[in-house]
Order: C-alpha cells, then sequence, then structure tokens
C-alpha cells in the first residue's frame, strides 16, 4: 500500500515538473550553429550532385552522338531541375525526423 | 610524411595485372579487409557465450541489432525486413571502416571516392532489384509518380531518372568529404605538436579533442548512411 501511495505521489511530482518546465526541448530552443552548417552542406550536396550527374550524362550522351553542346544544355537544365527536387525530398526528410 | 594528402595515396602491396588491369593489392584493400576480418572478430567473441538475459559484451551486439532493426523497421517499413541484413552490413562495415582509419598508421578506406561510390552504386543496383521483384512493371512508377498528367511526362522522367542516379552521388560524396576533413585536420594538428616542441601540448590538447570529435562523427557519418539507404529502399519498395 505504501509503495502504491509513493508511486502516486512521485507521478504527481513528475506531472508537476513536466508542467513547470514543458515535456522537452522547447520547439524555440535555438539550434547549434553546426548542425546548421551540416544541414546546409547537405542540401549543396544534394542539389549539386543532381546537377554533376546530368551534366555527366549529357557529356556522354553528346560523345556517343557528336552533338556538343546540346544534350550538354539539354541535361544541365533538367540536373537543375532534378537537384531542386533532391532538395525538396531531403527537406521534406529532414523535417519528419525532426517533428 | 609531409603533405596531409599523403596519408589518402593508395599504394600497391601486391602487384597484380591482367590483360591491361591493375588488379594490385592496395593498402585500401588491406583495410577492407582488416575491416570485416574485425567485425567478425568482434561480433565472434562478444556472442561466444550466447545467454538469455545477454552479459555486457553480449549486450553491445544485441543493441547494435536492434537499433538497426528499429531503424529500418521505421524507415523502410515491414516489408523492409527480411532486407534488414544488408542494411545492418552496410552499417557495420561503414562504421568499422571509419573508426578503423582513425588508428595511427591505418588507411582510411571511406575517405575514397572509388571505395564509397562503388558501395553507393552497389547499394542503388539492389534497391532497382529490391524495387523490380517486389513491384514488377508498378517500379516505372518512380519515374512518374501517380497524380501526374501524361502530358508531362518528358519532363518528369528524365528529372526522376537524373535524381534516381544523383542519390549514390550524394552519399559518397558526404561520407567522403567528411572523413577527408577530419584526417587532414588531424594530420595538420599533429604536425604543429612535433613543430612546436614542448609548446606543442596546446595543439595535443586539441588534437584530442577533436579525435574524440572524429569518433563521433565516424558513427554519426555510418548512421546517415545507413538512414539515407534505408530511405532509398523505403523509395523502392513503395512509390513517392
Amino acid at each position: 500500500m505504501k509503495k502504491n501511495a509513493d508511486a502516486e505521489n512521485l507521478s504527481v511530482k513528475i506531472n508537476a515538473f513536466k508542467k513547470k518546465h514543458g515535456n522537452g526541448l522547447s520547439a524555440q530552443e535555438p539550434q547549434s550553429p553546426q548542425s546548421g552548417a551540416a544541414k546546409g552542406f547537405q542540401f549543396c550536396i544534394e542539389f549539386i550532385s543532381g546537377v554533376l550527374v546530368a551534366l555527366a550524362i549529357g557529356f556522354f550522351l553528346d560523345k556517343v552522338f557528336s552533338s556538343f553542346p546540346i544534350c550538354l544544355a539539354v541535361c544541365a537544365v533538367f540536373g537543375s531541375a532534378a537537384g531542386v527536387l533532391n532538395v525538396y525530398r531531403y527537406a521534406k526528410t529532414s523535417e519528419k525526423e525532426n517533428a | 610524411m609531409s603533405s596531409p594528402l599523403e596519408q589518402f595515396e593508395i599504394k600497391p602491396l601486391l602487384a597484380l595485372h591482367f590483360k591491361g588491369y591493375d588488379l594490385s593489392f592496395s593498402n585500401s584493400a588491406l583495410a577492407m579487409c582488416i575491416t570485416v576480418a574485425a567485425i567478425v572478430l568482434i561480433f565472434s567473441f562478444c556472442l561466444k557465450k550466447r545467454t538469455i538475459i545477454p552479459t555486457l559484451s553480449q549486450s553491445v551486439p544485441e543493441s547494435l541489432y536492434e537499433f538497426i532493426y528499429n531503424l529500418v523497421k521505421t524507415n523502410v517499413g515491414k516489408n523492409g525486413i527480411k532486407y534488414f541484413s544488408f542494411i545492418f552490413c552496410l552499417f557495420l562495415y561503414v562504421a568499422f571502416g571509419n573508426l578503423i582509419g582513425l588508428f595511427p598508421y591505418s588507411f582510411t578506406f571511406t575517405s575514397h571516392v572509388a571505395a564509397v561510390g562503388a558501395l553507393s552504386v552497389l547499394a542503388l543496383c539492389f534497391n532497382i532489384c529490391v524495387g523490380i521483384y517486389n513491384r514488377k512493371w508498378g517500379y516505372l512508377r518512380t519515374f512518374l509518380p501517380k497524380g501526374i498528367p501524361v502530358v508531362l511526362a518528358p519532363l518528369v522522367v528524365p528529372i526522376e531518372t537524373i535524381s534516381l542516379l544523383s542519390k549514390p552521388f550524394s552519399l559518397t560524396v558526404r561520407l567522403v568529404a567528411n572523413m577527408t576533413v577530419g584526417h587532414i585536420m588531424l594530420k595538420i594538428l599533429g604536425g604543429f605538436v612535433v613543430a612546436l616542441g614542448v609548446a606543442g601540448i596546446v595543439p595535443l590538447f586539441f588534437q584530442a579533442l577533436i579525435i574524440i570529435f572524429e569518433i563521433f562523427i565516424a558513427l554519426l557519418q555510418a548512421f546517415i548512411y545507413t538512414v539515407l539507404s534505408c530511405i532509398y529502399l523505403g523509395d523502392a519498395l513503395r512509390s513517392h
């Protein structure tokens, strides 16, 4: 009986503490600049990888069809779009992880 | 060793040439073999006495197993559990490769685009095969997600294709850049320790701190690599 009373007392104390201090980290707590820089670096990689892969494909197609620089130019446009898509998807994923 | 980049040089240990191809056994290959041997030995040692209530040594691989299992379950879903062994191997290989590279006179093969790139391309091929095996023709939906008009296919299909092909590239660059930068920093600080003599105790202190940070980064990068591989595998198993 005494144990039950102790447990109840403890849960009341925990609830009071949570009410006073919040359930965890507050949403407005500033993030460390390093985590921001790391995220920025990853966003850059996501964008650049799309562009570079597209340029490589374009360069290869131009070599095959001897059409320099038509395929390269077309692929650069598609690559930029793919880069933006990569960034958007990565942002969505990291947002889900943070939630 | 004078240049901080000298530590990344690939040196052939056992020369082997076949029809004009250089198949030499290099220091990078040796580091990979040591990594695999270390994983097998450590796991065999820790799991030698298997008990229901785990001992301290048994609880380490068990908690790692559970951690990656939950990661796969969360990011890939229940359908992805059967590919858990692949993801687990990927995590262990990258994590141990990063950690073994921190030992003096060892070689960090995860700082090489060729090694990590091959691993990432292998992971991409695995994802494509899994996607085709599970979804058959439905896998083509990856290139034209649901809800997009067919008129836009000439625009969307190349974009999605490039997006898919760029995944191993971004995985590779992220890991390689982090590993390379960390090791260069350690090498430069190490140079200061030697050059400054007695006063070198100050950079030595910083180097000790950076090594701790590098251990954290090595595990974090392996974790990020695994999480992203899981997400890409999840994408292959279901459409966007």
